[in-house]
């Protein structure tokens, strides 16, 4: 009996590990602004851009002096490979994007940008 | 690596030390069971002993276990506690390999106790728990890659061996502490002619899935992910000095009747297992804060592209 289970317990997890699809990473392809861009205007929306779907679970946009500014999401924390998000008007000045998420392989990924409004 | 470490955030730090603890719960817990089967010569004693070690980490182990989840949860919220009970959030780590692996962790745990069974049926299930734990460690993180079922199965058997030598300590110390040393010499012996086997296992296995992490490139070493792992190697090639002097050394020493031989036993386990510490705390710290890198980014073209992407983490 325990030579049944142990022998099934090893076979599943034989077949577990087979019937695996292919996983890769999922690497961020793009993102807007692009990273050190200096724009005119405030930007009319902020998007990223990835190689296999992800789970944006954590945005932030803070200015220099670390005030958090608004951002309105639309996605529902679905799976998207295109991210956008729309901020409030923002006045000038150097701002980060800080973000975190969990991808459709399961991993997690976080990273950031900055851009700068000169006017 | 040195960046790699200052960036990291409170919640990191608290994943890594969780993970640190996880590790070294669950490999004792699986490692014990491992020596219990394999090891012929511990006496009744010890062999209570190593019972009560193996359920006691056993039950450490899922519990430390289980906190990943949270933490994981709160990462992805910003490194918020409102994050670690966050029933979205919660769903959603508990659905990825995470929770997989941690899941199929928990059941081998489980079936661990199964040591504490008078009947000798138990001794099985627990054997089939502890290759499950030690599996679990292959169904998470960049164990996913491919060649998968290769992958999984080094790092299960990479890690099976880990739990060898782990679970020896205890009953080493206890029988160095004895005053036969014909018994700690004893089962110092047995434990070195196996370790042999486990150690030769440790070394291929771990380079393997260095390899196939890597994609074999000599490059990947200098990454932050190379410079961990390097650390490991580096410590590891500590703990085989050490296990090289007591088997060649103290042993016969030990089986000579020489009780000085039976102190130095114990400093010298003692050490090897600070050592498998900090080697457990490293891989924690990497597997948390790095991850192996990719071709593609280490091509100059790549690289340059990227800087208008921001850095990126994988995090898994």
């Amino acid at each position: 009996m325990i030579k049944i289970r142990l022998a099934t317990a090893v076979i599943g997890f034989t077949l577990f590990l087979l019937s695996g699809v292919a996983f890769a990473h999922a690497e961020k392809e793009a993102n807007l602004p692009a990273d050190g861009a200096v724009l005119q205007t405030s930007p009319e929306k902020i998007s990223m851009t990835f190689e296999m779907p992800m789970r944006i679970t954590f945005i932030s946009l803070r200015d220099d002096a670390g005030r958090e500014h608004d951002l309105t999401r639309t996605d529902n924390m679905q799976l998207v490979t295109e991210f956008d998000t729309v901020p409030a008007a923002l006045p000038l000045g150097r701002y980060t994007i800080e973000w975190r998420g969990l991808a459709e392989d399961g991993h997690s990924m976080e990273g950031d940008f900055s851009f700068e409004i000169e006017g | 690596m040195f960046s790699t470490l200052v960036s990291a955030d409170g919640v990191q730090w608290l994943s890594i030390l969780v993970k640190t603890i996880a590790y070294g719960a669950t490999l004792v817990a699986a490692g014990s069971v491992v020596v219990f089967v394999t090891l012929r010569s511990l006496d009744n004693d010890n062999r209570r002993a190593v019972k009560r070690l193996s359920s006691g980490a056993a039950l450490l182990a899922a519990i430390v276990s289980a906190l990943l989840i949270p933490i994981q949860a709160s990462f992805l919220m910003g490194g918020t506690l409102a994050g670690a009970t966050n029933p979205m959030l919660l769903g959603m780590v508990s659905d990825s390999p995470l929770g997989s692996s941690i899941f199929l962790r928990l059941v081998g745990l489980g079936l661990i106790l199964a040591l504490l069974l008078p009947h000798r049926a138990g001794l099985w299930v627990a054997m089939a728990g502890a290759v499950l734990v030690c599996a679990s460690f292959a169904l998470q993180g960049h164990a996913l890659k491919d060649p998968r079922l290769l992958l999984g199965l080094l790092i299960t058997l990479h890690i099976l061996g880990l739990a060898f030598w782990i679970g020896a300590f205890a009953p080493l110390l206890r029988a160095a502490g004895l005053e036969d040393t014909a018994q700690a010499g004893g089962l110092a012996h047995e434990f070195g002619e196996q370790a042999l086997w486990a150690v030769a296992g440790l070394v291929v296995m771990g380079a393997m899935t260095l390899g196939f992490l890597t994609n074999w490139r000599l490059a990947a070493l200098f990454s932050p992910y190379g410079q961990f792992f390097a650390i490991k190697l580096v410590v590891f090639a500590g703990v085989l000095g050490l296990a090289g002097w007591n088997k060649l050394r103290l042993t016969p020493a030990l089986r000579g009747g020489d009780t000085k031989a039976a102190k130095q036993l114990r400093g010298s386990v003692r050490i090897e297992a600070a050592l498998i510490v900090i080697i457990l705390l490293t891989t924690a710290a990497l597997t948390t804060l790095t991850s192996p890198p990719r071709p593609e980014v280490a091509t100059l073209e790549r690289a340059q592209n990227s800087a208008d992407l921001g850095p990126n983490k994988d995090r898994t």
